[in-house]
């Protein structure tokens, strides 16, 4: 187990080396447009063209190839990822400082997929071609199928623009912010109410499609063991629809956790950065994003490095798990 | 009957609808066009349809604008690639183009001479470095230029310029097509807005909320875009300065009217030849950070040592305005508050250009420390940069923080110098303001009718529901801002577009006024040369109006190409 474990940790830290480096060969590589538009607005001031072309590469950190490759190994190395000159800071701190946006967001997005993707398709397994099941099928399916953007937007349309006032004991349920305030964590903190509050719209937007997508999965998984024997005999000695529902979840985690760790990361990692650029969450997806626009190399390695090391880590612990689920799987190392 | 090419007065309407060339195929133009804008898209959509009308196949390519700044209008000899690399016939972009849409260029009505860049004679590459479409006037047009940016005779530079625009009416080197007007939304309760005009918000610290001016709330704008940087040596975008500009005022404004209104300097005077400019600093001007107070002696360090520096150690991207012919302006002391610049050639614009108008400085303090180790990126990594901590007392507001992707803070400025001077006692008015960055356009939109901010600015298409909405007031000031349609004229472009009358054929079909009214939504101005019809400079009896109102469409376009185009062409 160990030996396999430790084989695991090697190819995660081969294939994360191998994936930042191929990022940055793309990154350096790629036509850069924005010199372009540098120097149209420099020739539309009556700028020396040839100065200016100095002076963006100047400001964009140039330099001869193989010394930005190694500059970029020795400071990944060393867990530092250099100076973004988009941000006129540390790399470090800069995701340092996005982290905790979208942690707040996709840490409950991601326990409410869980509880109510499981949830909803448990009832779905043991109520199987029952009216509420055709109703919650079709709820998972369209919230599969929805794109983010959209629903992000309606979302604000709904609970921000068009949404009453609604207050209870004095606390305000709604109108829901508009868009993600940072002057609301400087002022009360990242675990308040004011905050959970203005969360609300990202996280559902987020875990809408990873609850139906878990719902999908569970429901799945789940009817294959809702007639088994074991499940009919623990029901032959009494035990009420939760305790059959356990019974029936208990195998059907072991393939389960594959679409947890994997898909469910995957789901986030393409619905976070849609959702941070329609609710203005400044969170790491919109620093990534805002990397790439500006080809600002160290900020988008590292940006890339997080959620690389997350599906990487996540696959790990996937294997792990599976074999710590179903003692009868064995492992090569 | 098959209607001719270069028989002048043919009667087309007998004749087919498609125009082939002279290898017998119908002549088909490349339009590139950068996405992103709807009404872009949809101006070049009509466009395309009205050269189908005219007998051409269009092909349409949308791209974002980088990319077709990159390939399209670039090119490269030598080994030089820039928007104007070499002789039209040699120094070609990466791809061929015939039409280029989603490009634009101020038409700068403050100081139109600055234009030599876009329209002098493609040869004159020293001046022509923005000319990436080719054009050689059929007039020459430097010589005008030259004279106007420096005659002491305002009613001669009148002439001079109302011909130069006349020519660009008549050679169409691109494709005028509308000034944009710039649409506020603004939360009812904001006063103090100010006049709509070209200099609309040069007076904004005197906004305030409610009927009567005092202290209160927190003004948030909503902006598209966030900013690139803080550091004024290396800011050149308007979103970098909009967030500065809350906590410095800059040397001077220019009203709508063109007039000097006083901020750090109090007024200038200028020799009888335009040459020498002396400006004056007000008194009580002072930095943070214990730099004390601010003298002419930083002005004339910061102007010499930084945007004159050689070399520009700071990268400093405002140095065009501070040489003349490759040499650096002369910029000396006259007394502890007052510096002159000494201009080898009249200019009577000096004023009006982007040099000292609105202009930033930075104590001499903080920049020698930098200046002698050449140590520019030490300078723009320094905490009291980029936090804007020698800002002292020069501005309404002061940086508190600047959340990126997010938004820009600034409180209140009890010490600010303009208080109970330039404008009313207890100004600024507003206890923080934000500057909100929104990625997504309908965010900011909705927003705005949720009252989460107080302003943005709005698209053409949702300007009549902010109308209909009680809680929001919308205004429109006219830009200079000319949307065109290039025509390529270099090498890798329909030969015949280096023809004037065949680029008058191609303005001829499509209708300005349309494209104002129907895909503007009346936000815009329709532009037949590259000076609005507000300006000055701008003279109605030497201005043709191809694709005007009173504009005949295609049949007149279609006459005018026949005669335009040599032997070979046909409709049939």
């Amino acid at each position: 187990m160990y030996r396999y474990v430790a084989g695991r940790l090697a190819w995660t830290v081969f294939a994360a080396v191998a994936v930042l480096s191929a990022y940055f060969a793309l990154l350096v590589l790629a036509p850069d447009p924005d010199a372009a538009v540098f120097a149209f607005r420099a020739a539309a001031r009556g700028a020396d063209p040839e100065a200016a072309a100095r002076t963006y590469e100047q400001l964009r950190g140039g330099g001869a190839l193989p010394v930005r490759y190694a500059e970029f190994v020795s400071n990944v190395a060393r867990g530092n990822f250099g100076w973004s000159f988009s941000r006129n800071r540390p790399v470090n701190a800069a995701v340092l400082d996005a982290l905790p946006y979208t942690l707040g967001y996709a840490v409950p997005a991601a326990a409410f997929a869980v509880v109510a993707g499981y949830a909803v398709g448990l009832y779905g397994a043991f109520n199987r071609h029952t009216g509420a099941d055709r109703l919650l099928s079709g709820i998972a399916f369209f919230g599969v199928s929805v794109p983010n953007f959209w629903l992000g937007i309606v979302c604000i349309l709904l609970f921000a623009v068009r949404a009453p006032e609604v207050s209870v004991l004095g606390v305000e349920l709604l109108p829901l912010p508009s868009y993600y305030r940072t002057a609301v964590v400087h002022e009360h903190g990242f675990l308040s109410a004011a905050n959970a509050r203005q969360l609300l719209l990202p996280a559902l937007v987020v875990g809408t499609g990873a609850v139906a997508a878990n719902a999908r999965y569970a429901r799945g998984e789940a009817a294959e063991y809702v007639r088994a024997t074991f499940v009919k005999a623990a029901r032959a000695r009494g035990a009420n629809g939760y305790r059959a529902a356990y019974h029936a979840l208990r195998p059907a985690l072991v393939p389960l956790i594959t679409v947890l760790l994997s898909d469910l990361l995957a789901t986030f990692l393409a619905g976070a950065y849609v959702t941070e650029v329609v609710f203005q969450v400044p969170g790491v997806a919109m620093l990534s994003y805002e990397a790439l626009r500006a080809g600002d190399t160290p900020l988008v390695v590292a940006t890339t490095l997080l959620p690389v090391l997350g599906v990487l880590l996540g696959n790990l612990a996937q294997d792990i798990a599976y074999r710590v689920l179903d003692p009868r799987v064995e492992v090569n190392a | 009957m098959v209607a001719t090419a270069g028989c002048a007065g043919l009667e087309a309407p007998d004749s087919g609808d498609t125009l082939y060339g002279p290898d017998g195929e119908q002549v088909t133009l490349s339009m590139v066009y950068a996405t992103g804008s709807p009404p872009v898209t949809t101006t070049m959509e009509y466009i395309a349809q009205r050269l189908e009308s005219l007998g051409f196949d269009v092909e349409r390519n949308g791209l974002p604008y980088p990319d077709m700044l990159a390939q399209y209008a670039q090119n490269s000899y030598e080994g030089t690639t820039a928007l104007n690399a070499g002789p039209r016939d040699e120094a070609v972009s990466q791809e061929p183009w015939d039409l280029m849409g989603g490009v634009g260029f101020n038409a700068f009505p403050r100081s139109p001479t600055s234009l030599r860049t876009f329209w002098v004679d493609v040869a004159e590459r020293a001046v022509a470095q923005a000319n990436f479409f080719g054009y050689n006037p059929t007039e020459a047009l430097a010589p005008k230029f030259e004279r106007a940016a420096t005659t002491p005779d305002d009613a001669e530079r009148r002439d001079l310029l109302g011909e130069v625009f006349g020519v660009l009416s008549r050679d169409q080197p691109v494709n005028f097509l509308v000034f944009d007007a710039n649409i506020h939304g603004f939360a009812r309760r904001v006063s103090g807005l100010g006049e709509p005009g070209p200099s609309f918000g040069y007076a904004s610290q005197g906004r305030y909320f409610g009927e009567e001016p005092g202290v209160g709330g927190t003004y948030v704008s909503g902006r598209s875009s966030g900013a690139e940087t803080l550091n004024p040596i290396r800011a050149d975008d308007t979103e970098s300065d909009a967030r500065i500009r809350l906590t410095m005022d800059g040397a001077y404004e220019l009203d709508n009217d063109d007039e000097f209104v006083p901020r750090w300097f109090t007024g200038y005077e200028a020799s009888e030849d335009d040459t020498v400019y002396e400006f004056h600093i007000r008194e009580g001007l002072e930095w943070g950070a214990e730099f004390g107070s601010m003298t002419a002696e930083d002005w004339v360090y910061y102007i010499t040592e930084v945007h004159q520096a050689e070399p520009n150690w700071a990268n400093s991207l405002n140095r065009a305005p501070w040489f003349r012919n490759g040499e650096p302006i002369e910029v000396t002391e006259t007394g502890e508050r007052s510096f002159e610049v000494r201009l080898p050639e009249p200019d009577p614009f000096f004023v009006l250009r982007p040099a000292l108008w609105g202009a930033y400085c930075l104590p001499k303090g903080l920049v020698a420390e930098y200046r002698e180790a050449e140590d520019g990126e030490g300078l723009n990594r320094d905490s009291g940069v980029g936090e804007l901590a020698y800002t002292g007392n020069l501005g309404p507001y002061s940086f508190e923080r600047w959340d990126r992707s997010s938004v820009f803070v600034a409180s209140r400025n009890p010490d600010y110098y303009g208080a109970g001077t330039l404008f009313p006692e207890g100004a600024p008015f507003f206890e923080e303001r934000h500057i909100q960055t929104f990625g997504e356009s309908s965010t900011r939109l909705s927003a705005l009718r949720a009252g989460d901010i107080q302003s943005t600015e709005l698209p053409p298409d949702t300007v009549a529901s902010f109308e209909d909405d009680a809680d929001v007031s919308v205004l429109r000031t006219p830009t200079a801002f000319c949307n065109m349609l290039a025509y390529n004229q270099r090498a890798n472009g329909w030969g015949e577009l280096r023809k004037p009358g065949v680029r008058r054929a191609l303005s001829t079909a499509v209708s300005k006024p349309t494209i104002a009214e129907d895909v503007f939504r009346g936000n815009a101005a329709a532009a037949y040369t590259h000076q609005p019809e507000y300006s000055r400079w701008y003279n109605d009896a030497k201005v043709t109006r191809y694709g005007g109102p009173n504009s005949s469409g295609i049949g007149a376009a279609r006459e005018t190409l026949l005669t335009a185009l040599p032997e070979g062409y046909e409709y049939r």
